[in-house]
């Protein structure tokens, strides 16, 4: 994941909420689930605003209180598994979607290294039971010559 | 290349589309379920939506509605959707082959699943079964090749599928997980497939207490609150769960079990004055097996509830899964969720969940 590149989630298969002091995600392609809370929480959140990773470094520094040397390893590494797990992704455009809301973040306490909680058992019933939702590429297009065929017709 | 599959016929020609397809084989159901003193129906209801089913043979009506049967109501009823059920091996017929079938599905174990502008279709290659919906005309199908070899959890949980898509934009969703209640209020019951949900929803019958549902129930917002409701009158149960009732072996039917091992219990069939329709839900409790002796019961987190509760009611979930967790995550908000930690001494478990529930 670049320094410089815009992130953001990976919205095609992850649903995800905030319940207060967990954030839950579940990635509806590979059948895991997982939570976050304290910085983790406060990364995923911070993710809504397509940051940059040094964006994300800075907004850490700006919000816990941190005498921390090793962050930005911490936060690369962290932002390397949720996109190992195809959580998030590098986004093509360079734009923010808004700007972070800086006084609603407020101070929240002592920094702690961001954890990524995996869940991994239901990944069989999900195995055992997978649905595949089929679209134009499963229902054969018809060809153009046919439509315009039926344009003529008509 | 397209393949074709077993029981479906190969048209000549470019293969029909989708509301094509249902067209076609909506025609052939009408013919397949139309008897010489008009059509074979059983009328049901479940939340609110009421349901005629029309069959074939009398082979499929067994088949299709034994865990549905205490919800049967008036056939004069005016019904929100009509499903036809019928099987090759009884009508001679077969319908067209499904088109969309990819040869990359053909190696995978993977379902493939249309959806789009009100037609829902979707073919189960493990149970050799095919469902159709038509949101337009209120229409399912739902087809086999032979009733009589469907397994067994299409048997105990039927047309879930229908009942899934037809639910969907009606503040309904079917969820994975058993519904007990005390007087008109109880509580969801969910967890994974270890977990003791079906052994503590069926202690809790033994002791009679009301019963919805011990896999799948069908949950509503009512704008005031959460109503849960019943589906299926099945529970699967496994040596273990039977080891703890064995009040219920003789009532099992060990001729037909699931996935090799679990055998179902037709609750209705047994305590018909136990097993409820609707109730209100009050909570949502988490069991699992702590090994202690006492059981107990402490407040868990909506994250916790979430957790346990969306994994596996969203996977058995044909599409529509984001939405589904929308309305899950507002519904672990608003209902409170305990964790039941489960103990040794199962004598006092019905006991701690009925106390539970009285001070809802």
């Amino acid at each position: 994941m670049e320094q410089t590149s815009r992130i953001g989630y990976f919205d095609s298969h992850i649903v995800h909420e905030n319940f207060g002091d967990e954030i839950v995600v579940i990635n509806l392609k590979s059948g895991v689930y997982y939570s976050l809370s304290k910085t983790g929480q406060f990364i995923w959140d911070l993710i809504q605003y397509n940051p940059t990773r040094e964006e994300i470094i800075h907004e850490i520094k700006q919000s816990f209180d941190t005498d921390h040397s090793d962050i930005a390893e911490d936060i690369v590494e962290f932002l390397n598994e949720l996109a190992g797990e195809e959580l998030i992704k590098e986004l093509d455009t360079d734009q923010k979607t808004t700007a972070v809301n800086k006084e609603e973040r407020g101070n929240k306490g002592r920094y702690e290294k961001p954890v990524l909680n995996k869940y991994t058992d239901q990944k069989e019933l999900l195995l055992l039971d997978p649905i595949h939702e089929v679209d134009d590429l499963g229902w054969p297009e018809k060809s153009d010559e046919e439509d315009q065929q039926n344009d003529h017709q008509a | 290349m397209i393949t074709g599959e077993k029981g479906f016929v190969k048209t000549k020609g470019e293969p029909p589309r989708p509301k094509d397809y249902f067209l076609l084989v909506r025609e052939m159901s009408k013919k397949a379920c139309i008897g010489s003193d008009g059509f074979n129906s059983f009328s049901f209801c479940s939340g609110k939506i009421n349901i005629r089913l029309l069959y074939s043979d009398r082979s499929i009506a067994t088949a299709f509605t034994r865990s549905i049967l205490h919800l049967e109501t008036d056939p004069g009823v005016k019904s929100h959707l009509t499903i036809y059920c019928w099987d090759t091996f009884t009508t001679g017929m077969s319908p067209p082959f499904i088109p969309w079938i990819h040869r990359t599905y053909i190696t995978s174990r993977e379902t493939p699943y249309y959806s789009k502008d009100g037609i829902f279709i979707l073919y189960k290659r493990e149970s050799h079964i095919l469902y159709l919906l038509d949101t337009t005309s209120n229409t399912a199908i739902c087809w086999t090749e032979d009733a009589q070899q469907l397994p067994c959890y299409e048997k105990a949980s039927p047309l879930r599928t229908i009942f899934q898509w037809m639910v969907l934009g009606r503040n309904s969703l079917c969820i994975h997980s058993a519904g007990v209640s005390v007087d008109g209020r109880g509580v969801l019951m969910t967890g994974t497939e270890k977990s003791g949900k079906s052994t503590t929803s069926l202690l809790c019958l033994m002791d009679g207490m009301d019963f919805a549902g011990d896999d799948y129930v069908l949950l509503s917002d009512e704008g005031s609150g959460y109503r849960v409701h019943s589906l299926y009158s099945s529970a699967k149960l496994d040596d273990d769960s039977l080891h703890i009732l064995p009040q219920i072996k003789e009532y099992m039917d060990k001729t037909d079990l699931c996935n090799g091992e679990k055998a179902v219990f037709y609750f209705h069939e047994v305590y018909p004055e136990r097993t409820v329709r609707s109730f209100t839900a009050s909570a949502i409790l988490l069991p699992v097996i702590t090994g202690n002796n006492n059981s107990a019961i402490r407040r868990a987190s909506a994250a916790e509830g979430i957790r346990a509760l969306a994994p596996t009611t969203l996977f058995l979930q044909p599409g529509a899964r984001k939405e589904a967790f929308r309305f899950l995550s507002e519904a672990v908000r608003t209902l409170p969720c305990y964790q039941l930690e489960l103990g040794t001494d199962y004598s006092e478990i019905p006991g701690l969940i009925r106390k539970f529930i009285r001070t809802l």
